[in-house]
């Protein structure tokens, strides 16, 4: 009853205007001069649009690292996880269309591969370039990160320089912890790319790895975010 | 949906993370759950509101789409999918909860307080106040059926054919949920712009602007 | 002209106790003007509130107890620092209560950004506390429980709910949890006492793992460090599943293990261990990058 004597109150452009406000708030037709004649319409205009505007560039947030610790368990545990391909798998790929044939196939590779470490000289060196067996460019390069894993660096590098900026203005005891904390997750990665020069095919320095940056993102973004609180 | 707001840049396609996933390749399902996680958390933070159910709601959602990957064709993009199930995971949680019997086609008060037609009554502007901080305090504030449609088409971009599929209402019900949803943020907005419950005891107001501290 | 001495010694006594007196108010008053801004207020709450409470810096201790009222005590360290209390809803029982610390003056030094709390909160309260720098100290609280802190020291005791705890810097300390537990350290170290919990997760990276007390059995415990050492001290009565790993480090046990599933000994290798003491009830994952696992008993 209260509703219907106010609504009574307003005028017809009014009532015009707010019956098509969700049409002017999708940004479908023009916004007609009533919302700049009239205030109360405008401001109502103004506040829905600030609202809505709001709602769309309301920052994205991360997901404490246990959230992936916790899956990831589960997925183990679930048997989600085959060996990782390896090169021996990639190598052996071919192999699966026909598997009665794999271990006939392993067993050529075997001699192969025997008659190659076997032979004088370095053959990789002698090779042409690009003409190296996968096998040894494989096991000799230094480990390589995933495309997935680079583009996650490269993440984490451009949040690093945007941290950059903004850590002189952090307060001293702040900027202190949040410096400790990306210290020891930088020597973790180093120690954990070390490892995996040594150890390509190494799953736990891997995972590791993959946690120093995920933690670093998170500290990161913690620290993009600080505001005192 | 119309607002689809990008995954982390830069990562690898999709289309090849899940087909080694699909082959049981662990770097592949890390590589999801970091290409997605932000928006999946988020969706789950906003719709409850709470961190220990963002959380769990977010293990969940990607455990199920984890068991269902050898399933996925590509009919789809992958991170539709995986945001809608992600949806039905918490409207599920929230209808487990009994916190919204969400049946948007009930009266029209049934979401709380009448709201008020008089739109043009207060013409106070809410300059500077919609902020992270007050946006997510005003939105835990809302009904959960307003909370939910708000969120789903204002935040998330969905339409409303959309919305009223996954909810199960009707398009008009969820445009006239939507309308509520923000007029009852202004009315918030209002009220703690104008009137601040919080008052220290020393009498002191706190400072202008401390919905930005 | 005794009189006139007498009266011009009067005179000359009350001008040296007026300044005397006046000597005396100003420290006074300079002493008054400088202490701390204390409050201390109750509100009524129903029996499961949900208290959040976000700090600059300073300690925060609270203490759930059986009324259902929130009783707070807060001393800020200057005037320029202050706290909003929200509550809602507006009339009745609260059901969520807020508070906020806020900096009036943003040239505030930090160390005058400082505001201590106390808080006796409804045991069943769902608690959320964010405080950047100082002690966050939680005692017998049921409802699920946040805190996250950048620098400080984190101690909760007798939680009942999901327990989830963040800390960049600074060590967690868990004693005797019942429900879920998670904590997260970066520098920090992480120490769990008695936990009664079927589900527990904690990782750091540089800080140390000290788990003391017994598994419960068809629990879930799951310990990672990178470079620190992990202690795991529990009662000969234990019965668990081990599955420890580590790339560089060392695996040191004092249990007999047995491998899964047969009297067979335990899988072993230079950093690692997998195998079954008692009848294996509780699972225990335990990795760590470079530093040493130690499983021994109490």
């Amino acid at each position: 009853m209260i509703e219907d004597q106010h609504e009574e109150k307003l005028n017809p452009s009014c009532r015009e205007f707010q019956a098509s406000l969700e049409t002017y708030l999708e940004g479908e037709g023009g916004l007609p001069a009533h919302a700049g004649k009239c205030p109360a319409c405008g401001a109502l205009f103004a506040d829905l649009a600030l609202i809505r505007s709001a709602a769309e560039t309301w920052p994205l947030e991360s997901p404490a690292p246990r959230v992936w610790s916790n899956i990831r368990a589960r997925l183990e545990t679930e048997g989600f996880f085959r060996e990782k391909e390896g090169f021996w798998k990639r190598w052996m790929a071919p192999f699966r269309l026909f598997p009665s044939a794999a271990p006939i196939g392993a067993l050529v590779f075997l001699i192969v591969f025997a008659i190659f470490l076997l032979s004088p000289g370095d053959l990789y060196h002698q090779s042409k370039p690009g003409s190296a067996p996968a096998l040894v460019a494989t096991s000799v390069a230094p480990a390589t990160l995933t495309v997935v894993e680079a583009n996650l660096v490269r993440t984490v590098q451009e949040m690093e320089k945007s941290y950059k900026t903004r850590e002189a203005y952090l307060d001293p005891a702040a900027k202190q912890t949040y410096a400790r904390g990306l210290t020891s997750l930088d020597s973790s990665i180093r120690e954990c790319l070390a490892s995996l020069q040594a150890q390509p095919q190494n799953t736990l320095a891997r995972r590791y790895l993959m946690q120093a940056y995920s933690e670093k993102a998170d500290v990161l973004a913690s620290a993009l975010e600080y505001d005192g609180r | 949906m119309s607002a689809q707001k990008p995954a982390v840049p830069g990562v690898a396609p999709d289309t090849q993370l899940i087909a080694r996933a699909q082959r049981g390749d662990e770097e592949a399902f890390t590589a999801l759950f970091e290409a997605h996680k932000r928006r999946v958390y988020s969706l789950c933070l906003r719709m409850t509101g709470n961190v220990a159910e963002a959380e769990d709601l977010t293990q969940e959602a990607f455990l199920q789409l984890f068991r269902k990957i050898s399933t996925f064709r590509g009919e789809s993009a992958f991170s539709t999918w995986l945001h809608r199930l992600a949806v039905n995971v918490v409207l599920m949680h929230l209808r487990k909860k009994g916190l919204s019997q969400i049946s948007l086609d009930e009266t029209e008060n049934s979401q709380g307080d009448p709201i008020k037609r008089d739109y043009g009554g207060d013409d106070r502007r809410l300059v500077g106040s919609v902020d992270r901080i007050a946006l997510t305090r005003a939105i835990g504030e809302l009904p959960p059926g307003y909370r939910s449609v708000f969120i789903l088409h204002d935040v998330e971009g969905y339409e409303h054919n959309e919305i009223a599929e996954i909810m199960n209402c009707s398009v008009g019900n969820s445009k006239s949920q939507l309308h509520k949803a923000r007029l009852k943020l202004r009315e918030w907005f209002q009220q703690h712009q104008l009137q601040p419950r919080g008052k220290d005891s020393t009498g002191r107001t706190p400072p202008e602007g401390r919905e930005e501290q | 002209m005794s009189a006139e001495l007498s009266q011009s010694s009067g005179a000359r006594k009350r001008s040296v106790m007026r300044g005397v007196g006046m000597f005396l108010l100003i420290p006074a008053g300079l002493l008054i003007a400088a202490t701390p801004p204390q409050v201390e207020k109750n509100i009524e709450t129903t029996a499961t509130p949900r208290i959040s409470i976000s700090n600059l810096s300073g300690k925060v201790i609270v203490k759930g107890w059986d009324r259902s009222q929130v009783h707070v005590n807060y001393t800020s360290s200057s005037p320029q620092v202050t706290v909003d209390t929200e509550e809602f809803p507006p009339q009745g029982p609260v059901d969520k209560v807020h508070f906020t610390t806020y900096i009036i003056d943003h040239s505030t030094p930090g160390e005058a950004a400082t505001v201590d709390y106390t808080l006796q909160i409804p045991a069943g309260s769902n608690l959320e506390i964010r405080n950047p720098q100082g002690l966050v100290q939680v005692e017998s609280v049921q409802g699920d429980t946040s805190v996250e802190s950048l620098g400080g020291n984190i101690s909760v005791a007798d939680a009942g709910g999901h327990l989830a705890v963040r800390s960049v810097g600074g060590n967690i300390e868990i004693i005797r949890p019942s429900g879920r537990v998670e904590a997260y350290s970066i520098n920090g170290s992480l120490h769990f006492v008695d936990p009664a919990t079927s589900r527990l997760h904690g990782t750091t990276t540089s800080g140390n793992i000290v788990y003391e007390g017994d598994f419960v059995p068809g629990g879930d415990y799951i310990l990672s460090d990178y470079s620190g050492n992990m202690d795991i001290v529990c009662p000969p009565t234990a019965s668990f599943e081990l599955n420890a790993k580590t790339v560089r480090g060392k695996v040191n046990n004092t249990f007999p293990l047995v491998s899964r599933h047969s009297s067979a000994p335990p899988i072993s290798s230079a950093n690692s261990l997998f195998g079954t003491y008692s009848t294996g009830k509780a699972t225990l994952e335990l990795t760590s990058f470079s530093g040493t696992i130690h499983i021994r008993q109490k």
